[in-house]
């Protein structure tokens, strides 16, 4: 039944057509582009995360051990901050299948099962993306304070996913959120 | 003397709806109007000017619930207006996506429709989350489909959600012999289990038609005979994939389309003179409340032939088939007989692809701003996308997704039915209603200020 599924789960969740909403797709770009073990499948889940693959992921049985998800998240920080939460800390509808559907909250479900950690940073703004027709490769139009915190959140995960790139930041020793700018600490 | 409720928002589906509904003595419906409330992404207007390679991205990420089906429209209509002929093997992988996207699309309303209907030779609603049989067994079906959809649709699409391997002249690669075999079995696999689960659901759904009552929030409510019943018509291009203008014989034409706007289509103000507290979900407006339905609907109201048409599982039927089944029931027994389909339509494009083919046009034109268009036959029906490329840019863009086009004709066909029954109706269309796209003025608290298209 592992078909799909993986030990260890990082979903990106967002919709890049609305601004700093493409935080979660930018930083699971940034994880793609390294070596991680065979456990781990990085995931955009893009507009589809609830919908598609948490109540899918709810509904079953698989040992998928730990979920790290990836998202802007409103805790009333500074733009580009970041915060990790679980799902215990959410407001009630948040992660709500947009279907409606028995399975109203799907994390609600897994977590007792499955270890969920939720990687916030705090948007700037999310209007639809100013999109310059230049740029033809370009798949994330975040703001600049969310694009800074970029590399923070891809050092969270590795942590996260206990893989060790060197630059992992370990949540135990600094405080994330606690960064003014998001942005990485050069001495780290 | 006929009397107004409103039923808002509707549930168990996708996007933002209500159902403003006049009705008469015995309850039952004399005109419905169903409208999007969803607000509109603005796809059409952002995607002017970019390159011909980037929009059909964008595309993708106006809904999650179909972007399989929207990025191949797009793709396939940056392709068709450009006049770019793509490999015989890219086809085969873009149809074993679509086949995988309609088998976890369909699975998961499944889930949405049974808590509607009843076991049959019982009186017990079906909870799908029951851990008690034959349900559980039922749910654990479903769960399997969408795997299988999902894993197949993964592999050949190279993303979970919005797809990244389809581009502009095929795809960027084929898969590899193992995965190829890895599709089949599971496609195998899923031949048994959508057969079982097309049988369950016919038999569910017959069941519900041939009742004469069913109960909602507490009360007894006559299944009538004209329930969700029409007489609008059917579009569909494919049984299976899709129909382009570079097609020999295009099955869609674009000067059959018109659009009306909502103001000239839907009720006008309405005051709501019934309710019923005891209805599902908190219960229906309280009377006293108005209603809008022409100033507050978000989505155009396309034509086809002048009038509003049923798009989806039953149309395709319908068109290629000869099905004639209808009312609710028969739009669901349709979209249940695709499940086979799906799983050998995964099956034979496995057999004829040949992983070792190129899969990239050996030419891509820049395009010379001609109209294309490709009508993909997406779970919920036709959802066109029109382009005008020249030079490699996107020089107009136009999106007419398959909820669109069955609003009108879905409040076409809550008419006869009792008002308690009208969001049965709406379940059975399958509703998806983010992608409606088509642009109005509205102001910082989201009023509408300008009804006119914005052109």
């Amino acid at each position: 039944m592992l078909d799909w599924y993986a030990e260890t789960m990082v979903v990106g969740c967002g919709n890049p057509l609305q601004t700093d909403d493409g935080f979660g797709p930018a930083v699971v770009n940034e994880l793609k582009k390294l070596q991680l073990p065979e456990t781990v499948k990085v995931l955009d889940a893009g507009l589809a995360g609830p919908h598609y693959l948490f109540t899918l992921m709810a509904q079953s049985d698989a040992p998928i051990k730990k979920m790290v998800i990836l998202d802007i998240l409103d805790f009333g920080g500074e733009p580009g901050q970041i915060s990790r939460i679980t799902p215990d800390l959410l407001p009630p509808g948040s992660y709500t299948d947009p279907h409606s559907w028995g399975l109203k909250e799907p994390l609600q479900a897994m977590k007792d099962r499955i270890n969920i950690v939720i990687i916030g940073c705090q948007p700037e703004n999310t209007d639809i993306s100013r999109i310059e027709n230049s740029s033809d490769d370009d798949e994330v139009w975040v703001t600049e304070s969310v694009r800074m915190a970029i590399p923070r959140a891809v050092q969270l995960v590795l942590d996260e996913i206990g893989v060790d790139y060197g630059t992992t930041i370990s949540h135990q020793e600094s405080n994330p959120g606690g960064d003014k700018t998001g942005k990485t600490s050069p001495q780290r | 003397m006929s009397k107004v409720v409103e039923v808002s928002p509707t549930t168990r589906h996708e996007g933002h709806t209500k159902l403003v509904l006049r009705v008469n003595d015995e309850g039952i419906i004399e005109r419905g109007d169903w409208l999007s409330l969803t607000p509109v992404r603005g796809i059409e207007k952002l995607a002017i000017g970019k390159s011909m390679h980037q929009a059909p991205k964008i595309a993708s990420r106006v809904c999650g619930i179909c972007p399989i089906a929207h990025t191949l429209a797009g793709t396939e209509a940056m392709e068709s207006s450009i006049g770019c002929e793509i490999p015989d093997d890219a086809y085969l992988l873009r149809l074993i996506l679509q086949a995988a996207n309609r088998v976890q699309s369909h699975a998961l309303h499944n889930i949405l429709s049974l808590p509607d209907m009843y076991l049959p030779g019982t009186e017990m609603k079906i909870n799908p989350f029951s851990p008690e049989e034959p349900v559980r067994s039922v749910a654990l079906r479903i769960q399997r489909m969408r795997e299988i959809g999902q894993t197949v649709g993964e592999i050949v699409g190279g993303e979970p959600i919005h797809p990244s391997n389809p581009r502009i002249g095929g795809m960027y690669k084929n898969i590899s012999p193992r995965a190829k075999a890895k599709i089949y079995d599971l496609a195998k696999e899923g031949v048994k289990l959508a057969n079982d689960q097309m049988e369950f659901m016919i038999s569910v759904f017959k069941n519900y038609e041939n009742r004469d009552f069913t109960e909602i929030g507490g009360t007894e409510v006559p299944i009538t005979e004209l329930f969700g019943s029409h007489d609008q018509g059917y579009m569909a291009v494919d049984p299976r994939y899709a129909s382009t203008s570079r097609d020999d014989i295009p099955m869609w034409h674009p000067e059959r389309w018109t659009e009306v706007r909502p103001w000239d289509w839907y009720m006008d103000e309405q005051e709501i003179t019934m309710d019923d507290p005891s209805y599902p979900g908190g219960g229906t407006t309280p009377a006293g409340n108005t209603a809008w339905p022409q100033m507050e609907a978000c989505t155009a109201v396309p034509l086809y032939d002048g009038v509003p048409i049923e798009v989806g599982p039953r149309a395709r039927m319908s068109v290629f088939r000869n099905y004639d089944h209808k009312g609710a029931m028969g739009l669901q027994i349709a979209r249940q007989m695709e499940f086979p389909d799906c799983m050998y339509t995964i099956i034979e494009a496995c057999d004829a692809l040949n992983t070792s083919a190129k899969v990239v046009a050996d030419e891509i034109p820049q395009g010379d701003g001609s109209l294309g268009w490709c009508a993909n036959e997406a779970p919920r029906g036709t959802d066109v996308h029109l382009t005008k490329v020249k030079d490699g840019r996107v020089q107009w863009y136009s999106l007419l997704v398959p909820t669109t086009w069955n609003f009108p004709t879905c409040s076409r066909a809550l008419e006869g039915a009792p008002w308690q029954l009208a969001e049965v109706i709406v379940r059975a269309y399958d509703p998806c209603v983010s992608c409606a796209t088509h642009m109005m003025v509205v102001d910082e608290n989201k009023k509408v200020v300008a009804q006119k298209l914005i052109q």
